[in-house]
């Protein structure tokens, strides 16, 4: 395969496919700008830009390189800290971080740079006015650096450098910004004449889903990787590569999000990224709730790489949408050569990380019913950014006459893998609200989940704190008062 | 040099506006670090031959090797060598102040994953895979990893010290009031960005030079020349930057330094070591844990009359640096309220975990959460704001000076700091539109508080206040320094350049602080204490001076003034009747045969500490300042975020005003995080299960205060004659984070409606958070 590295167009040999790219910038090419912090995607001192070719126009997004394997990365224009760095002439988010001090031991920085860079390149040059824009400004400047982490400075000077380059120089882009000595269209020239991946067996690439049940034929017992957000940590942290792989990332039937009816089809392949960004301007109730979980899942390096497709069938009980998912009484199409079945999302799990796949099958897309019922979710969690769920609940359901009806609850990190809360759903089915107490709640739960206790909550913690959401939801205060923050 | 570099003339322009000493200048890397230019030392570049090793251990808390059967290490792919502990040539132990640190394990392992062995390969990722090939057969026996089990068990690393002031048992039994106080203290991972690493090169006979991400290099430098049998002469220690250091590679850097030498000699080859994450975590120690007691006695105003408290600090498997950790802990007991009557015991427990070691604020942080549970809970016991009581308690000539150490507090401007503070930060104010918002507010609930913080400065082994530094001055005008101190981030490279720049009266630009290298600066402590300014400023200062007075003297020969009549400032050089630039200055002395390069050297006057009497002068001055926070939770889920921050710092006449917020802000965050969110949990098996960044959370960008107000206390100079005034500055606004916790705790009181002071013990997670709030409603769980 070919990338477009900074300003070079390079061939990767195939022995380099299953390897980290981190590894393979520091070592292979002598690069060293780019730093290993964590080898595991936590703390984004590794962060490139990874600019994929769409419509004509290459979009740059933030990913974290220790965890991406070079295999997913064919025909992309990888952008590392080197390639915008031409001796003292800073870029305006390198000068910004000068002259606000954002740097200390500077381990973090180039980390730090590349975030900025891709929020910078993807921001358009607006004035803010009203308060509200100011406050998602900072947000957005906040969502754009939620996996960096900085242990010097407490990040305010990094929030004064990022603020500071609003709102005048923003929305540079490539083209604009000249940032690797390559004008916008050369990069574009150059990235439609790279070759693609040569698939060999150990990493295969396919592009369309008859490529794909080729690559599935070729190679049946291999390992499906999407985004690579959890595979890659087997790499680094357990030293473990799998034999073989085969990429789903690519497939262009598994790429779309569209609404049909009374649907939403979510093909597999879509990132988290795409799918808030479908979703932003939807103020559909399950589009909030959709908004809220996705803000809190990962960073925005995870979410420009992760895949709804497989948050599911990675089958982590702790997996951030799921919950949501089952709630929202989605279902899945599953494909397998040239047959596909359609089955509900809640019969898909059997076990701990085990799922009715069978070998070669994988899921193609995901369809989420859409209906006018209350949809709300909560994650619960040591850190909000970037952190993993102690406790993630998601509960659906319509008031008719005051009374509760077609409730879901959907549950994350309350048992082996994500479940509904069916018995409780039951307790709660043609209740009037304040019927219920949270201590109803709670022995409700107990009979559907015993959680554990583990390094990130007590299971009593994990009980308590769903009962006290559940409550609180279908609490007549909760309709006066908007809930937390997340 | 037969032909001397062409320089600038002099210029006629405007020297008066010239300051280099005070100014907010850019950290001396910035360019560096945006531009990943800056070179860490994974980053160097070795030559081809350059090997990797990588450390093996054992899967067991505590036991006896009975067999370690390494065949399957030697025959995997890539390794070139592996070595136990028979290997090592001289010295086997690597404790820095006391035995008890094997640089692998011989036969007793006292915690999960001990290196036992050290495997060289060709690569990082053969060494790491060989590395988990090893047979390690352990006879277990009963780990201790509580407070209970090392008491029962009467295991401890060092002896009991104990600071006494006045009757405390009579004047307890007077005392109107008494409580009782136990709290459980959480340790803290450093989690430096770049983790722990080293590359040693081989060199002539027999020698090593290693780059060695170390806080310390001349100690690296004397354990590398002990574990290889060898002079330190035959040692060079290079240490350019670090990613982060934060205490954690004051002692934790030479292990992994030791085995790179060891293996690059005994094979001849340059060898990198370097952690991987979850490594660094689970084999390099961290902030103790403490649980603290105490009984208290008072009166009904809230005035504290005795404190009887013993601090037991959790050292883990040795005694690494615990003795002067747990006295600096006593010695911040008291923080900054006059106890009358005072027993301060510190004890120093065993644990079957890693050793832990220094972290900013160096046991310190630990004591002072101790004064400020007492400062809460007495405010509720008599039904005052915590504040008036934190007030009425202050050190003041009226009530005493004089602490628990009987030390004489000097240099206190604390009234004034909390005075500006309440007023700027509109502490009274807030409380009562908090109280309102409390009111109205069903789910979330806020919290406010103002703690001080008064941190004694110096290191309390007496013989550590020392430093040297080395200046050359360049027949270009050009200048480089080098001093004992290391840049780790915390800007002391720039402070130097700026303290040199102002000394020999040149621009900034013209001075370049090198790596620290044991061969130019000998016999240098570590860079911890907060003293690194202090103690490096001050020698190089004195460098300069030198190399200042012999060109003023040359100069008042040559033009027939006196040495006091010749100026040197922003790169010019003025006498009554001439001028001309430092470089042809430079230049006229190097062909007058002058000498353009030397030394400086400073110890700290003053100080002393008499353990046996347990009384002292240990610090030279305090550094002081007092923060606000304000936070808010969540009754549902016990999650908080804090809303707003302001801090007034005493850094005295400050060099680098923005490098010191820097610090204060980092430093605050950093605290927060060590007392919220940042959990170290081990498994009934004595494994650290918070092994990597997804289960051990640091502040992220979103925890950063929404408003965040940090202010350096104006017209303020050190009493002391520091370097010119300064305060240091590293360590003390750790503790301004104990704000955060005493606000949760507020936050909680306020949630049970004033009832019931909750306890809190540390890190505060939302879990703790929760139970806490429902303690404080009479709930029980």
């Amino acid at each position: 395969m070919e990338i477009l590295l900074n300003n070079q167009a390079l061939t990767v040999a195939e022995e380099h496919y299953r390897k980290p790219l981190l590894t393979w910038l520091r070592e292979q090419q002598e690069l060293p700008a780019t730093k290993e912090g964590c080898g595991a995607g936590d703390c984004g001192a590794c962060t490139v830009l990874v600019g994929r070719l769409q419509n004509g126009k290459v979009h740059y997004e933030a990913v974290n390189a220790c965890i991406a394997l070079l295999g997913n990365l064919s025909q992309c224009h990888l952008v590392t800290l080197d390639g915008i760095s031409h001796g003292n002439k800073l870029q305006p988010v390198q000068q910004a971080l000068v002259d606000f001090h954002g740097s200390q031991c500077g381990f973090c920085t180039p980390g730090i740079v590349m975030a900025m860079m891709a929020w910078w390149l993807n921001t358009p040059a607006n004035p803010l006015q009203t308060d509200k824009e100011i406050k998602q400004h900072r947000h957005d400047i906040e969502e754009a650096l939620s996996g960096n982490l900085c242990r010097c400075t407490g990040y305010h000077p990094i929030l004064k450098a990022a603020a500071s380059l609003a709102p005048f120089t923003l929305g540079g882009g490539m083209d604009k910004a000249d940032l690797v000595g390559l004008t916008g269209i050369q990069i574009t020239e150059i990235l439609a004449e790279l070759s693609p991946s040569t698939k060999p067996l150990a990493y295969q690439q396919p592009y369309t889903e008859q490529e794909l049940a080729q690559a599935i034929n070729a190679m049946p017992e291999a390992t499906f990787i999407s985004g690579g957000t959890d595979l890659g940590l087997e790499v680094t942290q357990q030293l473990n590569t799998r034999d073989a792989y085969i990429d789903l990332s690519q497939v262009a039937e598994l790429q779309h999000i569209q609404r049909d009816g009374d649907s939403l089809h979510i093909g597999a392949s879509v990132t988290y990224s795409q799918l808030s960004e479908y979703l932003s301007g939807d103020s559909h109730q399950a589009s909030h709730a959709w908004q809220k979980i996705l803000n809190v899942l990962g960073s925005r390096q995870v979410r420009n790489k992760g895949t709804i497709g497989g948050n599911i069938a990675n089958a982590s009980p702790i997996a951030d949408t799921p919950p949501l998912l089952l709630a929202l009484q989605a279902k899945l199409i599953l494909q397998k050569g040239t047959e596909s079945r359609e089955i509900e999302l809640a019969d898909f799990y059997i076990g701990y990380r085990q799922t009715v796949l069978a070998t070669g099958e994988y899921i193609r897309e995901i369809i989420v019913p859409i209906d006018d019922h209350q949809v709300h979710i909560e994650k619960i969690s040591k850190r909000y950014e970037d952190d993993i769920s102690a406790a993630c609940i998601a509960m659906v359901y319509k008031l008719e006459d005051d009374h509760i009806s077609q409730c879901k609850i959907g549950l994350g990190g309350m048992a082996a893998t994500p479940v509904l809360a069916e018995q409780l759903q039951v307790l709660l089915e043609g209740k009037m609200p304040a019927e219920i107490n949270s201590k109803d709640i709670l022995e409700g739960l107990k009979k559907d989940v015993s959680p554990m206790s583990d390094v990130r909550a007590s299971a009593d913690y994990r009980l308590q704190v769903c009962a006290n959401i559940l409550a609180f939801w279908l609490s007549p205060e909760h309709h006066k008062q908007a809930g937390g923050w997340a | 040099m037969r032909k001397l570099p062409q320089v600038e003339p002099h210029n006629i322009g405007n020297t008066s506006s010239f300051k280099v000493v005070g100014a907010s200048k850019a950290h001396e890397s910035a360019i560096l670090h945006v531009t990943g230019q800056a070179r860490y030392v994974d980053d160097i570049p070795t030559p081809a031959n350059c090997l990797s090793a990588y450390i093996g251990g054992a899967q067991v808390t505590s036991g006896k090797i009975t067999k370690a059967d390494l065949s399957k290490v030697w025959q995997a792919p890539g390794v070139v060598d592996v070595i136990t502990a028979d290997d090592i040539p001289g010295h086997r132990d690597i404790g820095p102040v006391f035995p008890g640190d094997p640089l692998l394990a011989e036969e007793q392992v006292n915690f999960m994953g001990q290196p036992v062995f050290a495997v060289l390969a060709n690569t990082r990722e053969q060494a790491q895979q060989a590395a988990k090939q090893a047979n390690i057969q352990i006879q277990a026996s009963e780990p201790i990893l509580n407070l209970e089990a090392a008491q029962t068990a009467n295991r401890t690393v060092r002896p009991s010290h104990s600071l006494t002031k006045g009757d405390v048992a009579a004047e307890m039994l007077k005392a109107p009031c008494q409580l009782d106080i136990e709290q459980q203290i959480g340790g803290q991972e450093h989690f430096y960005l770049e983790g722990q690493v080293a590359l040693a090169l081989p060199q002539e006979d027999g020698g090593v030079l290693v780059y060695s991400s170390s806080q310390h290099p001349s100690e690296v430098q004397k354990l590398v020349a002990e574990v290889l049998g060898i002079p330190m002469h035959l040692v060079v220690v290079d240490m350019r930057r670090m990613g982060g250091g934060f205490g954690g590679k004051e002692t934790q850097a030479a292990q992994w330094a030791c085995l790179a030498a060891l293996l690059a000699v005994r094979n001849n080859k340059p060898v990198k070591l370097r952690l991987g994450r979850s490594d660094d975590m689970q084999l390099t120690g961290k902030r103790h844990g403490f649980v603290n007691q105490a009984q208290v006695g008072f009166d009904h105003s809230g005035q504290i009359l005795a404190v009887q408290a013993q601090l037991n600090g959790l050292c883990g498997c040795s005694a690494d640096l615990s003795d002067a950790i747990v006295d600096r802990a006593m010695f911040h007991t008291d923080n900054a309220y006059y106890l009358p009557a005072a027993k301060i015991t510190g004890h120093r427990w065993f644990q079957n975990t890693v050793s832990h070691t220094a972290f900013r604020g160096f046991g310190g942080p630990q004591g002072m959460m101790l004064a400020e549970q007492m400062l809460d809970d007495v405010a509720r016991a008599v039904g005052r704001d915590p504040l008036s009581v934190r007030l009425a308690n202050l050190y003041s000539p009226q009530r005493g000076m004089t602490t628990p150490y009987h030390q004489q507090v000097e240099g206190f401007p604390m009234q004034r700091i909390i005075g500006e503070l309440v007023d700027s930060s509109q502490y009274w104010q807030r409380r009562e539109e908090i109280t309102l918002f409390n009111e109205g507010s069903q789910r979330m609930v806020r919290g406010l508080a103002l703690t001080p913080v008064k941190f004694g400065i110096s290191f309390t082994a007496q013989f550590l206040n020392q430093a040297g530094a080395l200046v050359h001055v360049y027949t270009d005008g050009s200048v480089q320094v080098n001093h004992g101190g290391t840049e780790m981030g915390q800007g002391l490279h720039t402070k130097i350049g700026q303290i040199a720049a102002a000394e020999l009266g040149v621009e900034l630009d013209a001075i370049v602080v090198t790596a620290s290298r044991t061969d130019k600066v000998p016999n240098t402590s570590p860079t911890a204490a907060s003293s690194g300014t202090d103690l490096n400023g001050q020698a190089t200062r004195a460098a300069c001076e030198t190399i200042r007075q012999r060109l003023q003297e040359f100069v008042a020969e040559t033009h027939n003034c006196t040495p006091s009549q010749v100026q040197l400032k922003a790169g010019q050089v003025i006498w009554p009747s001439g001028q001309q630039s430092f470089a042809e200055l430079v230049q006229a002395a190097y062909l007058a045969r002058i000498s353009l390069s030397s030394t400086g050297y400073y110890r700290t006057p003053k100080i002393y500490y008499d353990r046996d009497k347990a009384a002292g002068h240990p610090f030279y001055y305090y550094t002081c300042g007092a923060a606000v926070t304000e936070v808010e939770v969540d009754r549902l889920t016990g999650m908080y975020k804090v809303l707003r921050t302001d801090i007034l710092h005493d850094a005295g006449a400050s060099i680098n005003p923005a490098i010191d917020i820097g610090q204060i802000e980092g430093a605050y965050v950093q605290g927060m995080g060590w007392l919220t969110t940042e959990e170290l949990v081990w498994g009934d098996d004595g494994r650290l299960q918070s092994n990597s960044g997804a289960t051990y959370k640091i502040p992220a960008v979103g925890d950063t205060p929404a408003e965040f107000n940090v202010a350096l206390l104006e017209n303020s100079s050190n009493h002391e004659a520091t370097i010119y005034h300064s305060k240091a500055v590293g360590e003390p606004p750790f503790m301004y984070a104990i704000s955060v916790w005493s606000a949760l705790r507020d936050a909680i009181y306020q949630a049970g409606n004033r009832q019931c002071n909750p306890q809190l013990d540390t890190p505060a997670t939302p879990e703790r958070v929760l139970w806490a709030m429902q303690q404080a409603r009479g709930e029980t769980s």
